[in-house]
């Protein structure tokens, strides 16, 4: 069973583990929207946004198909790209959930095969 | 890769004589491991950087001042022997001198010779082997 987001198996071709953000409320300081450094306390306006980062490898036999593997990975974290469905290798699933942003840990390796490391941000935003 | 006695070893203009053996080891240099999420088992694993490395023993006789420098770089050949002319394998690279020991004793004198090989484009192997 494989992982996919929007149904397309975008972190299939190396190995790739899934990490879940913190889970919390949010919480802002009475004096940061007081503009009074005297008032004590927080505020309490609803839940952080959950945030669910993939970090792995691209995987290829040649150059060419690591950049095919890499854009199609890239183009989603476009702003104008809308939110889908983020599954895991067990099935777990996040709803309306945003490519924040790909980013690659390190050139281009090459041996037998052509890989590069990445970490793939993914957002539930409150603005949908 | 180990070539014990070779008949003939050159590095750049030199000939190395009293060769006792020439070994090539390869060694990672980066070795890229990955796990992924199915289980606690390595799923992926690449050399993405490697080097040869090259020992030439050498028995040393008596006087020499034409040992190499650390730093020099120069063709590396070396032919393997099979005691005829059958099978006889040049071996070739362009090789960088790493260090140079000298074991000195009242039974006799070696030098081991350390070359690390260099690829002309590093996508090549550097060494490469002939039949002769």
């Amino acid at each position: 069973m494989g992982s996919s987001y929007k149904g397309v198996d975008y972190f299939g071709s190396g190995p790739h583990r899934f990490e879940v953000g913190n889970s919390a409320r949010r919480l802002v300081a009475l004096s940061t929207l007081s503009g009074d450094v005297t008032d004590a306390g927080t505020l309490e306006f609803g839940n952080r946004e959950v945030r669910v980062y993939v970090k792995g490898r691209l995987v290829a036999g040649s150059e060419s198909a690591l950049w095919a593997l890499r854009d199609a990975i890239s183009a989603q974290a476009d702003s104008a790209v809308v939110s889908g469905t983020l599954e895991d290798q067990y099935s777990r699933e996040w709803e309306t959930m945003k490519l924040l942003s790909y980013e690659e840990d390190g050139p281009t390796s090459r041996g037998r095969e052509v890989s590069i490391g990445y970490v793939a941000e993914f957002g539930q935003l409150a603005s949908g | 890769m180990i070539v014990l006695r070779p008949d003939e070893v050159r590095f750049g203009n030199s000939v190395w004589s009293r060769v006792t053996r020439v070994s090539v080891d390869r060694l990672s240099s980066q070795t890229i491991d990955e796990w992924d999420d199915l289980g606690d088992h390595l799923v992926f694993v690449d050399v993405v950087r490697q080097k040869a490395v090259i020992r030439v023993s050498q028995e040393i006789e008596g006087d020499d001042f034409e040992d190499p420098i650390p730093g020099e770089m120069a063709s590396l050949s070396f032919v393997g022997s099979t005691g005829s002319d059958a099978h006889r394998r040049r071996v070739q690279t362009q090789a960088v001198v790493e260090s140079v020991y000298n074991k000195v004793s009242d039974f006799g004198s070696t030098r081991l010779i350390t070359l690390i090989a260099v690829s002309d484009d590093g996508g090549e192997d550097p060494l490469t082997v002939t039949s002769l």
